[in-house]
């Protein structure tokens, strides 16, 4: 393509508004010969730019919706079986798939969706990337065209369904984020898409935005919703009537347009009619100059009033979201003096000199060589009084716990295995092999052999005890269990993570999104002292799980599964269907309950001394 | 050398910020670069009348900073400490000192002067000597002051949040702890919360008082006392008094605390009406000097064997309680970062006395740039 220009972004202004910047960086890209990532939440306008783009810059784009059902064989393209039983291998029995077509063209293949595309195909793309060019068996070396670019699209913060794009690809491509347009960007938005009036207008856009800040909603609406709440409204007004809406028919065509968009936080007890309605009133009143209202609050137990009522009969409970945060903040009120920590770690004033200071080669090194040593110092640096070291030393924990927690994937085989299967015609038919089983005569249905990857879908909930006294040691253990499984997720493989003593603190719920370094923080802060209640950790790992309802249900359990209140544990295992115990004591006894409650769900017991032996721990049970 | 200060030159008149001429420290005496300044209400005092410096005088007795050089003599504090001021100095053997009263230190008789222990100043502006509040004068971005005033701390605490143990806390908590014997099971009301009367309620709390009411009109104070203890919280005298007759079955308060701004007879009363036979009345607000703000039936005060204290910095030792105080800090069972309503710059002095008066801040708090 010709390098961008102005009079390029001038016919990209006639359809897109705003996204100067972007649309530059993306033209620029494009005309160097970059593959592009694009990131941005849904209806950013990432499609429009690259179709606007392409279409003034005369490229010719093709079109893929990234999805779990996206084998190489689609984006490739295959040899057409029938064809190839009565002709044998020719070129022209060969269909393309899209990378194919986009290859030859020398096109730019649009892939939507990118994060939802399995692995096995974007390895196909890794060697086009790098080579580009592609060897297809029995076709032979294709050369992408001078144009060929690849442009991804994706919306990073959907956990649902969504696997992490591997390293290899991410390092050979740019990446540009979209993120939501401003205020006066959107009207205008919505101002062309459906000629509404300025009024009606920038009401529907003022409650999407409203939606993305509400502190109920876990993902708001995109444009897309305000352009459809106008145009609901213009129609409904009509119909009914009306000169102009009125809030019967604003909150009609606001449901309409938004309800089903937004997403609630867990443990909301609020309609999404209930929180729209209520947020089409405070925005109807401020237009009329009343006072806003307040909002009502979501009811839920212990808001800023003290402590929440203790539970009947020290069943202890679960805690989510709010409730998390604030227990969470609350035991990290307390901290450690440097005398403290000189008095506890040997390697102290090496690693922190002065205050202020982490000196974090030293504090590598010392990873190398003592590891149980460093990890247990970091951890209780994590709770230093000293503010710039606690900080910093925060930071780099949850670093060095993902980069440690990744130890065990160097024994991961992949939880997808490819399966070949006779006669049950599901999947990829394979040629070769069926040719095979009937050489030059014509195949009979049972003798048909396919290929599919196999995954079934797992739910973990990783159960971190945190009673007793916990410090350096015992947390480094915790913190590494949760960055280990953290790293387990994928597109088959979803986890919560609870912390538990007398209640369970959900600190990542089943199926929600939380970045691991916010979750590895969250344990460091858990230093408190408490009894250790398993029933009710296990009550709460089932109803995370239950929001995997097809999902495997495996419970891992780092304790020493000595109960200590709640009731017996045995009686909570209720929607669990394995259980594996990770043991960090070495008492009899302790060990003893570890194995008695792993046996009740054919789970496995493994003793972990130390933080280091956890990944590989996680690894065998994750992926044996 | 030069620095930069918030002056008051007589009552009545804003704060001036002006460039001031500071000498070298001598006898006894540190350099100390401040940090942080807390804004209490007693140098709003000094504005109003309510209480009488000698004019002119550099406002701010709340600080805490870092010792920059120390002059002859010098033996409790080198260059490089971390220091939170004492706002009354203590020698260490007068005898106040000397049986644990430090808080009535001799030392402390010419904190109003605002000269250095020799009778002499060491800030000077327009030809004048400039008083330095409680011999600190925090308001000045450097300043020079006794070494008894100096409290060394550990340097991993910070200086903005430990500014505020060098007088609101330990006399808030003070008044609750040391001054009314707060014991557990209590019942506590305590009138006017600012920052003083905020820490009266944490330290209430931790004495372990069953009941802690907090009085005061305005709703974002009352929250406040929530959060950090109050079990119950009113906007009037009145309801107070209704809540601890219903929760004590007509018996009364254990104890009251005066903490309000301006200490008038209606408060004095309240609390003295509000406490049970033998209870004790705690007075740690200020008001005007020549005003008798204390008027209370002498039969009442024999017959009910009610107590009526007055405490000055809560009875704490500055040099004990100071660290206690930010060790219970760093342990997470005081709360000294929830005090902190806004940030100012120096130059935002009369903004954030006007924020004070408006009742909008617990705690203001000016972070020094250097």
């Amino acid at each position: 393509m010709q390098f961008p220009t102005e009079h390029l972004f001038e016919r990209l202004e006639q359809n897109i508004v705003g996204l100067r910047r972007e649309a530059e960086i993306l033209a620029v890209a494009l005309a160097t010969g970059r593959h592009i990532v694009l990131e941005g939440p849904p209806g950013t306008g990432k499609s429009s730019l690259l179709r606007t783009l392409a279409a003034a810059a005369g490229l010719q784009v093709v079109f893929v919706e990234g999805n779990a059902e996206l084998t190489p064989a689609r984006l490739l393209g295959s040899f057409d079986p029938a064809m190839v039983l009565q002709q044998g291998y020719q070129p022209e029995c060969f269909t393309p798939g899209p990378l194919m077509a986009a290859l030859r063209e020398g096109a730019l293949l649009y892939i939507e969706e990118f994060n939802r595309v399995p692995e096995e195909t974007l390895n196909v793309l890794i060697t086009v990337l790098a080579e580009g060019e592609i060897h297809v068996p029995r076709l032979g070396q294709i050369r992408a065209g001078a144009g060929f670019r690849l442009i991804a699209a994706m919306n990073p913060f959907d956990a649902v369904g969504t696997a992490r794009v591997s390293q290899a690809i991410a390092d050979r491509m740019c990446r540009v984020a979209i993120g939501y347009q401003d205020d006066a960007a959107e009207r205008q938005i919505v101002r062309r898409a459906t000629g509404g009036d300025e009024a009606l207008v920038a009401m529907a856009v003022a409650l999407t935005r409203m939606t993305r800040a509400h502190p109920d909603i876990r993902l708001g609406s995109s444009v897309r919703g305000a352009i459809d709440l106008v145009l609901v409204a213009q129609g409904l007004s009509r119909l009914r009537g009306e000169p102009a809406p009125g809030r019967a028919t604003l909150l009609d065509a606001a449901l309409a347009a938004l309800s089903g968009r937004i997403k609630l936080d867990e443990g909301c007890e609020r309609t999404p009619e209930a929180i729209l309605a209520d947020m089409l009133d405070r925005l109807l009143a401020a237009q009329q100059g009343e006072p806003t209202p307040q909002a009502p609050p979501s009811a839920q137990h212990g808001t800023g009033h003290g402590p929440a009522p203790p539970a009947a009969g020290d069943r202890g409970r679960m805690l989510t979201g709010a409730e998390t945060r604030a227990a969470v903040r609350a035991a990290a009120r307390r901290t450690l003096s440097r005398y403290d920590l000189s008095t506890t770690h040997p390697h102290f004033h090496m690693v922190s000199p002065a205050v202020g200071e982490l000196d974090e080669r030293h504090l590598v090194g010392l990873c190398q060589t003592d590891p149980d040593a460093a990890l247990s110092l970091l951890c209780d640096l994590a709770a230093a009084t000293d503010p710039a070291l606690r900080t910093r030393a925060r930071r780099l924990a949850a670093r060095i716990f993902l980069r440690l927690g990744k130890a065990g994937w160097r024994w991961r085989q992949g939880y997808r295995r490819l399966v070949v299967e006779t006669g049950r015609a599901e999947g990829e038919l394979d040629l070769e092999r069926t040719l095979e089983r009937a050489p030059g005569r014509t195949v009979t249905r049972d003798e048909v052999v396919t290929r599919r990857w196999r995954a079934g879908a797992r739910a973990i909930a990783l159960l971190v005890d945190y009673s007793g006294s916990m410090r350096g040691q015992a947390l480094a253990t915790a913190a590494m269990a949760a960055a280990a499984t953290l790293l387990a997720i994928d597109a088959q493989t979803d986890c919560s993570i609870i912390a538990f003593a007398r209640d369970a603190l959900v600190l990542r719920e089943q199926g929600r999104y939380r970045s691991p370094e916010a979750v590895i923080d969250d344990l460091l802060s858990l230093r408190g002292k408490g009894v250790t209640n398993l029933a009710a950790v296990l009550r709460a790992a089932a109803a995370q799980l239950a929001r995997a309802p097809r999902a495997e249900k495996v419970a891992v359990l780092l304790s020493d599964c000595l109960a200590t209140a709640g009731d017996d544990p045995l009686t909570a295992l209720t929607g669990i269907e394995r259980l594996h115990v990770l043991g960090p004591s070495a008492d009899p006894e302790a060990i003893a309950a570890g194995r008695r409650l792993a046996a009740t769900r054919q789970g496995h017991y493994v003793q972990v001394h130390t933080a280091a032996v956890i990944p590989r721990a996680l690894a065998t049970l994750f992926f044996a | 050398m030069k620095t930069t200060a918030a002056v008051l030159w007589d009552v009545g008149k804003p704060w001036a910020i002006e460039e001031v001429e500071l000498d070298e420290p001598r006898d006894g005496e540190v350099l100390i670069r401040f940090v942080a300044a807390g804004l209490c209400h007693s140098d709003e005092h000094l504005r109003h009348g309510d209480l009488v410096p000698r004019f002119p005088i550099v406002g701010g007795h709340e600080g805490a900073g870092i010792i920059e050089a120390v002059g002859p003599g010098v033996t409790r504090v080198k260059p490089g400490d971390h220091v939170v001021c004492s706002f009354i100095p203590s020698c260490g053997h007068c005898r106040w000192c000397s049986t644990g009263q430090q808080n009535l230190c001799d030392m402390g008789a010419t904190i109003l002067e605002g000269s250095m222990p020799d009778g002499t100043f060491r800030f000077h502006a327009r030809g004048q000597d400039l008083g330095a509040m409680c011999m600190l004068g925090t308001f000045a971005r450097y300043s020079v002051i006794p070494q008894n005033s100096c409290v060394v701390i550990d340097p991993d605490i910070p200086l903005e949040v430990a500014v505020l143990v060098g007088c609101g806390v330990p006399t808030g908590w003070g008044s609750a702890v040391y001054a009314a014997r707060v014991a557990p099971g209590d019942t506590v009301v305590i009138y006017g919360i600012g920052g003083i009367g905020i820490n009266a309620v944490q330290g209430a709390a931790h004495a372990g008082a069953r009941h802690v009411i907090a009085v005061d009109p305005l709703a974002n104070k009352r929250e406040k006392a929530e959060e950090l203890g109050a079990t119950h919280s009113v906007a009037t005298a009145e309801e107070a008094r209704e809540i601890a007759m219903r929760l004590t079955r007509g018996v009364g308060a254990d104890k009251a605390i005066v903490t309000v701004d301006i200490v008038n007879e209606e408060v004095v009363q309240a609390a003295f009406d509000v406490i049970r036979k033998g209870g004790t009345m705690v007075l740690t607000g200020l008001a005007d000097p020549a005003k008798k703000t204390v008027h209370l039936s002498g039969a009442v005060m024999t017959l009910y064997q009610k107590e009526v204290r007055g405490t000055l910095f809560g009875h704490s030792n500055p040099m004990y309680d100071i660290r206690k105080l930010l060790d219970l800090y760093r342990d997470g069972q005081l709360k000294l970062d929830e005090l902190v309503t806004r940030r100012y710059r120096l130059e935002e002095i009369n903004q954030g006395y006007e924020d004070l008066l408006a009742g909008k801040n617990v705690r203001g708090v000016i972070i020094h740039e250097h």
